[in-house]
C-alpha cells in the first residue's frame, strides 16, 4: 500500500444530503468537497447536529431512510460509489472502507462471540478456510493490544471493557486491509485514559497499514494528535479546512476561533478563561440563506445575514469561507 | 483540475460555482460589510414553532390514518349501542308471541295483515329469536352491556393499578419491594381460572344475599347488574390492574430519576407538588392508552365468560351470551351467530387500533 | 440462577398456594359449600362427607385437611357427571387430548408467528406490513368462540363440509385440523406482533449498523444477527401465551366436541360439579404456573448477556 502513497484515494464533491422527514427536508450536508490521498489522516471536527457523521455515512451507503445523497458525487479510487450497485456496496463496506463507531458498548451484537464476529467480517469478504479466518483473527486481535487473544475470541461482548470493545471494533475493521477506515467519535463514549490508548493505537497501525484515515470528532485536541489535515464542519458545511498547523496557529474562521478558544490548553497563561461559543446551532429545517453562523459570529455583518460566503485560499491547501476575507479587499477598492 | 495545481496533501478546490460568487464581490459595497445588529441576527433565525403536549399529540394522532377510521367506526357503534335503542320501537325483552323465529326483514302474519290495512310496520332487519324478540333491539342491548362492562372495568382498573404503581414507584425500596412480590404473584395465577372459579360461586352466593337482604342499600345495584357482572368487576379489582400497577411504576421510577424533578426537590418542592406537576402530567399519556387498551381486554373477558354460560343472565344480554345462545341453532340460523360475532369483532378490533394509535400519539418515546 | 431458578420456584408456589385459597374459600361461598350438591345428600352420604372433609369443623381446619389431601393425590371424587370416580383419574384420562391439541396449536402458532413476524419487520412501512398489521391485530382482538363458530360454519357444514367438526378417540388426523388452527390463531398473532416489535428494535441497534459496516448481505443480518436477539424478548412472551392456550382451549373444545379436559370443566360448571372443577383449577393452574416457571428460566439461559454462574441481573 505504501507505493500508492499520495495518490488520490476519494474525492467528494458538492455532496449533499437531506432527511426527508414528515416536517419538511432537513439539509444535513448542504454541500460539501473535499479530497482524500492515500496514507493521509484527515479529521472532520465540527458539533453535534453540523451533518459530519452523516457525511461519513453516505459514504459507506449506510445512510438510512429517510435519508439520501441529493446531489453531489462520491468517488473513490476512480469509481463513483454512489453508481454502485448492492453488490459492489457490499464489497465496498468492509472490504475497501471500514468503519468504527462511537459507542464500542452497542456495536457489537451480544449474542455472538466476539471470535464469531471478527472472523464473519473476513469470511463475508474472502474465502478463506475457517481455520485460516481464525488466524488472522487471532493477529489482528494481537495487532490491536488485546491479551490473551485466544480467551477473548470465546467471549461475549459484554464481558469486556469499554476500551476492549473498541479495540475489538478496530480489529473487525481492519481484518480485510481497508484502504480508508472512518473513525466516527471512536473515542468519545470512553475514559479519558482509555482515550489516549485508543488514539495511540490507531496512530500505531496508521504507521504499520500507511491507511487513509477520516477521523470525525468534536474535539479538536484529539485531531491535534492524529491527523495530517482537519476540515472544521458547522451546519452541514465545511467552514475551514487546512493543516493541523494552520487550523491551530493560523484559525481564520470565527467558528474555528471559537472552537479553540473553548478548548483547554496546556501552554495557555493561567489567568485565560475559555470562552464558550454562545448561541445554538441553526435550525436545519429551515436553513437560512447566508451564513448560518451568523447569528452566533461576533464579527457577523450585513452581508453575512444575505449570502453565503465563497471559499478563500490562504495557503497550499488552507480554505475558509467567511465574508470577512473579502472585507478589506472591499472596503480598499472603495477607498 | 487536480493535475494542474495538485497539493502534496489534498485541498478544497476552487469549484466553478464558487469562481462566479468571487466575481460577484465586484457588486459588493461596505455598507454591506458594516457590522449587524443583535436585531437582525434575533431576525435570522426562524424560530422553530413550539406546540403543546396534547396539540403535538392530536395532530400525531390525526395523521394515523387507520386509528382514525377505528375512532370512527366506535363513534358509530356507541350511536348504535345508546342511541339506537331510542329510536328502535321494539324492546330488547319484549316478547312478540306472534313474530317467532322471523327470518331478517321478514314479517309475521299478524304483521302482514296490519301492513295489508295500511298501517305501517318497523321490519324486524336482524328478524327474531325463538321468543319472538327483536335480534336488532338485542344486539343493541347487548352491545351496551358489552361496551358498559368494557368501560367500566378499564376504570376499576386504571384507579386500582395507578394508586398501586404510583405508591409503590414513588416510595420505592422495601415498599416497592415487597409490593411488586406480590405483584409478580398475582401475575403467575391463571386469572381466567379464577374468574370462572368467581362467576360460579359469586352468582348462588349473591342471590342468597338478595333473597336474604331484600331491602339492603347494595341490593338494589346488584340486582341492576347481575351476579356475573359483578363477578367481572371483582375479577378486575383483584387480578387485572396488575399490568396497569407495572406500567405506572415503571413510568414513575424513571420519572422519579429525572435531573429536572431533582432540580424540583433541590429547589425545596414538596412531594405533594411534585406528584402534581412533574409526575402526574408525564405519566398522563401512558396511563389514557394502557386504559384504553384495557378496555377491548374486558370486553373479551365479559363475551369468553358469557360464551361459556357463566356471564351476563337473561334478560339482559351481551354479545358473548347473544353467540353462546345462537350456538345451539348455528346451522339454520346462522345469522344470529353471525350478527353479535361481528359486531363484536368490529368493536374489539377498533378498540385495540384505536388504542394503539392513541398509545404512539401520547408517548412517542415509545415510537420508532 | 440458581438463586433465580429458586426464587421463581418459590413463586410459583407462593401462586398456587394463593390458587387453592382462592379456589377453597370460593366455593364455601356456594350454599352448602363445595362437597355438597343443591338437594340435600342421603343422610349416610352426608355422614360420609361429613366424616371425611370435616364438614362440622372450622373453615381452616377444613381447609387444611383439603389441603393435605390435595398433596396427597386425592383430589376427591365428582358426584355429577361421574358419580364417585376420583377427580384425578378423569383429569389423567381427560388431559392428553387437551394436551395434544394444545401443543400442536402452540407449535404451529410459534413458527407462523416468528415467520410472519418477521416479514412484517422487514417490508415495514410497506404494504404486506400493513395487511399482516390487520390481520394480527384481527387475530388478537377477536374471541376464541368467534373465530371459532365462524369457522365451523364455513368449514364443517355451513358453506362446504370438508373438514369434521368432532374430535373422537379414534378420529383421522383431519378431525384435528379446525380446533388446532383455532386454538393457535389468536397466538400466532400475538406472536407475529412481538416478533414485528422486537425485529425492529433489533434492526435499529448500533450492532446491525456494525453487521452492514461489515459489508455483510441483508438476509444474512435479518436472520443471524436481528433474528437472534429478537426472539430472546419474543421467547418471554410464550409464557402469558400458554395461560391464553388454556383458556382458549375451554371455547374450541367446546365447539369442536374435543372430548378434553377443557370441555370437560365447562361441562362440570353447567352441571355445579364443584369436587372437578376445584380438582381442574388446582392441577390447570400447577400445569401454567409450571410452564411459566419453564419459559422463564429457558428465556435466561438463552441469553449470552446473564451470567449463569454468577447471580441475577
Amino acid at each position: 500500500m505504501s507505493e500508492k502513497n499520495g495518490d488520490l484515494l476519494l474525492q467528494v464533491e458538492d455532496l449533499k444530503v437531506s432527511f426527508f422527514t414528515p416536517a419538511g427536508e432537513v439539509k444535513a450536508v448542504g454541500g460539501i468537497s473535499y479530497q482524500l490521498h492515500h496514507g493521509e489522516v484527515m479529521g472532520i471536527v465540527g458539533e453535534s447536529g453540523s451533518g459530519k457523521s452523516v457525511e461519513a455515512y453516505s459514504i459507506m451507503g449506510l445512510l438510512q431512510s429517510p435519508g439520501r445523497v441529493v446531489g453531489g458525487s462520491i468517488t473513490l479510487s476512480g469509481e463513483d460509489v454512489l453508481a454502485y450497485d448492492k453488490h459492489q456496496m457490499r464489497e465496498l463496506r468492509g472490504g475497501k472502507v471500514s468503519m468504527i463507531f462511537q459507542n464500542p458498548m452497542t456495536s457489537l451484537n451480544p449474542v455472538y462471540t466476539v471470535g464469531n464476529q471478527i472472523v464473519e467480517a473476513l469470511t463475508t469478504h474472502k474465502k478463506v478456510p475457517r481455520e485460516e479466518a481464525r488466524r488472522r483473527g487471532l493477529e489482528m486481535l494481537e495487532l490491536v493490544g488485546i491479551n490473551n487473544p485466544e480467551k477473548r475470541m470465546k467471549q461475549y461482548p459484554h464481558e469486556l471493557s469499554g476500551g476492549m470493545r473498541q479495540r475489538i471494533m478496530i480489529a473487525l475493521a481492519l481484518i480485510c486491509e481497508p484502504d480508508l477506515l472512518i473513525a466516527d467519535e471512536p473515542t468519545t463514549a470512553l475514559d479519558v485514559t482509555i482515550q489516549a490508548q485508543i488514539l495511540e493505537l490507531m496512530k500505531d497501525i496508521q504507521k504499520k497499514t500507511h491507511m487513509a484515515i477520516i477521523f470525525i470528532t468534536h474535539n479538536l485536541g484529539v485531531v491535534a494528535d492524529i491527523c495530517d489535515r482537519v476540515s472544521v464542519m458547522y451546519a452541514g458545511r465545511i467552514v475551514e479546512t487546512g493543516t493541523v498547523d494552520e487550523i491551530f496557529y493560523t484559525p481564520t474562521h470565527p467558528y474555528t476561533l471559537g472552537l479553540l478558544r473553548s478548548m483547554p490548553r496546556v501552554d495557555a497563561e493561567s489567568y485565560e478563561r475559555l470562552i464558550p461559543i454562545q448561541g445554538t446551532p441553526v435550525d436545519m429545517l429551515n436553513p437560512p440563506e447566508g451564513c448560518p453562523f451568523a447569528p452566533r459570529c461576533e464579527h457577523a455583518m450585513k452581508i453575512c445575514l444575505n449570502q453565503y460566503p465563497p471559499a478563500t485560499q490562504l495557503g497550499e491547501g488552507h480554505m475558509v469561507n467567511c465574508w470577512l476575507m473579502q472585507k478589506d479587499q472591499v472596503l480598499e477598492k472603495e477607498a | 483540475m487536480a493535475e494542474l495545481k495538485k497539493p502534496p496533501m489534498g485541498s478544497l478546490q476552487m469549484d466553478s460555482d464558487k469562481v462566479d460568487q468571487l466575481i460577484e464581490i465586484a457588486t459588493l459595497s461596505p455598507a454591506d460589510f458594516a457590522p449587524s445588529t443583535e436585531e437582525e441576527k434575533e431576525h435570522f433565525i426562524q424560530p422553530q414553532k413550539s406546540i403543546g403536549y396534547w396539540q403535538d399529540a392530536w395532530r400525531r394522532l390525526k395523521k394515523n390514518r387507520v386509528s382514525m377510521v377505528a375512532l370512527g367506526i366506535l363513534i358509530l357503534i356507541m350511536l348504535f349501542a345508546f342511541v339506537g335503542p331510542m329510536v328502535l320501537p321494539y324492546k330488547y325483552d319484549q316478547q312478540i308471541r306472534t313474530s317467532l323465529n322471523l327470518a331478517p326483514m321478514q314479517y309475521s302474519e299478524a304483521e302482514q295483515t296490519a301492513r295489508a290495512a295500511g298501517e305501517s310496520v318497523f321490519p324486524h332487519i336482524f328478524g327474531t329469536d325463538t321468543h319472538g324478540r327483536d335480534i336488532l333491539a338485542r344486539t343493541m342491548m347487548g352491545t351496551r352491556v358489552s361496551m358498559s362492562i368494557g368501560v367500566m372495568a378499564a376504570l376499576l382498573v386504571l384507579v386500582i393499578g395507578s394508586i398501586y404503581g404510583s405508591i409503590s414507584g414513588y416510595f420505592g425500596g422495601m415498599v416497592d419491594n415487597i409490593m411488586m412480590r406480590i405483584v409478580e404473584v398475582i401475575y403467575s395465577v391463571p386469572e381466567v381460572l379464577v374468574v370462572l372459579l368467581l362467576s360460579i360461586s359469586l352468582r348462588p352466593w349473591l342471590e342468597n344475599f338478595l333473597n336474604t337482604n331484600t331491602n339492603s342499600a347494595f341490593a338494589q345495584p346488584i340486582r341492576v347488574l347481575g351476579s356475573s357482572i359483578i363477578a367481572i368487576f371483582i375479577s378486575f379489582a383483584l387480578l387485572y390492574w396488575v399490568t396497569m400497577a407495572r406500567i405506572i411504576r415503571g413510568q414513575v421510577l424513571q420519572l422519579k430519576e429525572q435531573e429536572y424533578v431533582t432540580a424540583a426537590r433541590a429547589l425545596g418542592a414538596s412531594s405533594g407538588r411534585i406528584i402534581k406537576k412533574h409526575l402526574l402530567p408525564n405519566c398522563i399519556g401512558s396511563m389514557i392508552a394502557a386504559t384504553c387498551l384495557q378496555i377491548p381486554s374486558a370486553i373479551f373477558l365479559e363475551s369468553f365468560l358469557s360464551f361459556l354460560g357463566v356471564g351476563v343472565q337473561a334478560p339482559l344480554t351481551s354479545l358473548g351470551s347473544m353467540c353462546s345462545d345462537a350456538l345451539g341453532g348455528m346451522y339454520t340460523y346462522t345469522y344470529r351467530l353471525i350478527i353479535p360475532a361481528i359486531i363484536l369483532g368490529i368493536m374489539l378490533l377498533s378498540f385495540n387500533l384505536f388504542g394503539d394509535g392513541l398509545r404512539d400519539a401520547l408517548d412517542p418515546r415509545l415510537k420508532k | 440462577m440458581i438463586k433465580y431458578i429458586i426464587k421463581r420456584v418459590v413463586m410459583g408456589l407462593v401462586a398456587l398456594f394463593v390458587v387453592s385459597i382462592l379456589t377453597f374459600f370460593l366455593m364455601n361461598l356456594v350454599p352448602g359449600g363445595p362437597f355438597m350438591s343443591e338437594k340435600p345428600p342421603s343422610p349416610a352420604v352426608q355422614a360420609m362427607m361429613e366424616e371425611k372433609y370435616g364438614l362440622n369443623k372450622p373453615l381452616t381446619e377444613q381447609y387444611v385437611t383439603w389441603l393435605t389431601d390435595l398433596l396427597k393425590g386425592d383430589f376427591g371424587v365428582s358426584y355429577r357427571m361421574q358419580k364417585n370416580r376420583p377427580v384425578l383419574t378423569i383429569i389423567k384420562e381427560m388431559f392428553p387430548t387437551s394436551a395434544k391439541v394444545g401443543a400442536i396449536a402452540m407449535g404451529w402458532a410459534i413458527v407462523a408467528g416468528i415467520a410472519l413476524g418477521c416479514v412484517a419487520a422487514y417490508k415495514r412501512g410497506k404494504l404486506t406490513d400493513s395487511i399482516l398489521r390487520v390481520v394480527t391485530t384481527s387475530g388478537v382482538a377477536l374471541p376464541t368462540f368467534v373465530t371459532a363458530s365462524i369457522l365451523l360454519v364455513v368449514f364443517a357444514g355451513g358453506v362446504w363440509n370438508i373438514l369434521p367438526s368432532i374430535v373422537g378417540t379414534s378420529s383421522s388426523w383431519k378431525a384435528y385440523i379446525l380446533p388446532c388452527f383455532t386454538l393457535g390463531l389468536n397466538p400466532m398473532c400475538n406472536i407475529a406482533r412481538y416478533t414485528r416489535s422486537a425485529m425492529l428494535d433489533s434492526l435499529g441497534q448500533d450492532y446491525i449498523r456494525t453487521a452492514y459496516a461489515k459489508g455483510l448481505a441483508t438476509p444474512f443480518i435479518i436472520f443471524k444477527h436481528a433474528l437472534r436477539n429478537a426472539l430472546i424478548p419474543v421467547v418471554s412472551y410464550v409464557g402469558p401465551l400458554i395461560a391464553g392456550i388454556l383458556s382458549g382451549g375451554f371455547v374450541v373444545e367446546t365447539v369442536f366436541n374435543v372430548p378434553g379436559l377443557g370441555r370437560y370443566f365447562v361441562q362440570s360448571i353447567n352441571n355445579r360439579d364443584y369436587p372437578i372443577i376445584m380438582g381442574t383449577t388446582i392441577f390447570l393452574s400447577a400445569f401454567v404456573i409450571a410452564m411459566n416457571l419453564i419459559v422463564d428460566i429457558l428465556y435466561r439461559v438463552i441469553d449470552p448477556r446473564i451470567d449463569l454462574s454468577k447471580g441475577v441481573e
